[in-house]
């Protein structure tokens, strides 16, 4: 059989990754409980309704790119890729073989000797054909996911820039109609401070929004989310008076953005009582031998805590600079209002606009507790606000930081250093990891996946299911079970961490737990909210 | 006229036949399990033109496995010819 000749290069048009849709999307039901795998190890209370089948295929963009493309598609580049550098060198192997057959030339030789020099030559040429093939077939998938990402990328300029203007050009509007506004939310205020016995206003909206979880949970909804914290600055510039087109371009060079938004929720936010940072404090609750390490990102996210928000793990190995990794819990109240609760939606806005606010000191008083110097090398890992925090450590440079991993990180427009190992996971109908605006960095592995795949019916125990941590315990799972190189690497490089030095002889393994507390400032000093004190009990 | 000593000519095929044989396993793995992009998760222009190719590599490599068998074959069939 001849060797075939490479055809010329394929049209490489628009092309889509999608996965079909059965039924559909929207349909939402109570899983039952029977139906969830054994191994889930979901925290106490946290409801199981996820599971890894019921999401989409996992979209990698690896660090460095803004190349996204399925897991499967990074797999088959990585398999076309070690085939054509395999098929090199027997190419090379059987180019020596031909050079060095002394019979070709001997006429006494067998005619079968003879005969296998025309076959070798022949083996050359197939082989190399082959590889000319790989090598074409690599250069078009990934000039395929180019060109598609190109084309995403610009539909998402567009669309930022449609939410830009619309913003601009509604922030005079709102400016018009302030005295209605006004009467309109003094009115909602009053209503707020009426009786409501029993929560049932509350109750109210919890039920509607469980009854209906498809609202919120969707790719479009998490776009339209996006788009409006984008267009957000640009609305508030042109409130305050700033001209349309003025507006836009602040917005459009950086100089306004999430951030600032977030900033000025925390300017006018004190103003009526909410949004106000305190000093934090922090209990070492318990200290602890542990055995193993985490593997994989499934274990990870389950040592992520809750109610104690930090747990802290001391890897000791002789002859070793000790290691840490620092488990970040999320929300664990989203009253506006800033009471005792560090890791709350002050924490949250306050993160989002790269504040120092309390769940980050409270972090840091945790980290001096448990030893941790500024050279130490440090892993972070975290959910949802404890990925926020984490990511704000990270890239906070008074960390030797080596690895992050984050899940449902609002956290995109947080700059990281070079040189991490990690990712930030993040479901695609999870509109929180939104609320942090674009995915402006690019030093980290991007690992994205829809929880409930179109047609799977949307449980009803939380309003926002796709952002439970049983939701990102399947994407974990999803990652753990990646066939991509892009994924593999960065996941054994977050395992290296912590086993390199569970594996040898001699090592320990310390397991610190957190409980962080805000403290009311001190009525008549001025209030400085950076000065906190930590408390430390020790092993409890 | 160039002449070759038996016991050298056949010290070189068996050599010939001991490095054919690894190359032979890579590329008989290769062709009976080709790379094969799934159609269900990539649809479009550029899939189906990718899937072209991959049906051209599939070609080669089956090409490659049988150019190789071959050599194999006739440097086996050589060595017997030359005798023990």
């Amino acid at each position: 059989m001849g060797a075939p000749v490479p055809p010329p290069g394929p049209p490489l048009g628009p092309d889509i990754f999608e996965t079909p849709a059965v039924v559909p999307h929207g349909g939402h039901t109570t899983m039952s409980h029977a139906k969830l795998p054994p191994d889930f190890t979901a925290k106490p209370g946290v409801h199981r309704a996820t599971t890894p089948e019921m999401g989409g295929p996992l979209l990698v963009t690896p660090a460095g790119t803004t190349m996204v493309a399925t897991d499967r598609l990074h797999a088959h580049l990585d398999q076309l890729g070690s085939l054509r550098a395999q098929l090199e060198a027997e190419r090379r192997t059987l180019i020596g073989l031909e050079a060095e057959a002394p019979w070709a030339a001997v006429p006494d030789a067998p005619a079968a000797a003879r005969r296998s020099v025309i076959e070798v030559q022949a083996a050359v040429v197939a082989v190399r054909s082959a590889a000319a093939l790989g090598g074409r077939l690599v250069a078009a998938l990934r000039s395929a996911i180019a060109d598609y990402d190109a084309a995403e990328q610009k539909a998402l300029r567009r669309a930022d820039r449609q939410a830009a203007i619309l913003g601009a050009e509604l922030g005079p509007v709102l400016r018009a109609l302030l005295p209605g506004l006004m009467v309109v939310g003094g009115i909602a205020f009053l209503g707020s401070k009426m009786p409501d016995p029993g929560g049932a206003r509350a109750e109210a909206v919890r039920k509607f929004l469980l009854t209906h979880p498809g609202l919120i949970t969707s790719p479009r909804f998490v776009e339209a989310v996006r788009l409006f914290a984008s267009g957000l600055d640009e609305a508030t510039s042109s409130f305050l008076g700033v001209p349309v087109p003025v507006a836009i371009a602040l917005g459009a060079t950086g100089i306004t953005g999430v951030r600032s938004s977030s900033r000025g929720l925390l300017t006018v936010g004190p103003l009526l009582g909410l949004f106000r940072e305190t000093p934090v404090q922090v209990e070492r609750m318990s200290t602890a031998q542990i055995t193993h390490p985490p593997i994989g990102a499934v274990q990870r996210l389950d040592r992520v805590p809750e109610v104690n928000q930090l747990r802290i793990e001391q890897y000791e190995a002789p002859g070793q600079p000790t290691r840490y990794v620092v488990y970040v819990g999320p929300t664990e109240t989203f009253s506006p209002k800033a009471d005792h609760e560090p890791w709350d939606l002050t924490s949250d806005v306050g993160g989002v606009g790269g504040m120092d606010v309390g769940a980050f000191r409270a972090s840091e008083l945790a980290m001096h507790d448990a030893g941790i110097r500024p050279d130490d090398q440090v892993q972070f890992v975290g959910f949802s606000e404890g990925g926020l925090i984490a990511t704000m450590l990270a890239g906070s440079g008074e960390w030797n930081a080596k690895g992050l991993e984050t899940f449902g990180a609002p956290a995109g427009n947080i700059a990281l250093p070079d040189g991490l190992s990690g990712m930030a996971v993040r479901n695609t109908d999870d509109f929180i990891p939104a609320l942090g605006g674009p995915q402006l960095d690019h030093h980290l592995l991007q690992v994205e996946r829809r929880a409930f795949a179109p047609g799977t019916p949307l449980p009803t125990y939380h309003a926002a299911p796709a952002h439970q941590r049983d939701a990102y315990m399947a994407s974990a799972a999803a990652v753990d079970a990646a066939t991509s190189n892009a994924v593999r690497e960065q996941n054994a490089a977050l395992d290296a961490f912590t086993a390199d030095y569970a594996d040898q002889p001699g090592s320990t393994v310390t397991a610190m737990t957190y409980h962080a507390i805000r403290v009311p400032p001190d009525p008549p000093a001025p209030v400085d909210p950076r000065v906190a004190e930590v408390s430390s009990s020790g092993a409890r | 006229m160039p002449t070759m000593d038996p016991g050298a000519l056949r010290a070189a095929l068996e050599r010939q036949a001991t490095e054919l044989a690894p190359i032979s396993r890579v590329l008989a793995a290769a062709a009976a399990f080709p790379p094969r992009l799934s159609a269900d998760e990539w649809r479009g222009e550029a899939a189906e033109a990718c899937l072209r190719l991959e049906d051209d590599l599939r070609l080669a490599l089956a090409a490659s496995d049988n150019a190789v068998s071959a050599a194999q074959r006739s440097t086996r069939a050589a060595i017997s010819e030359l005798g023990g």
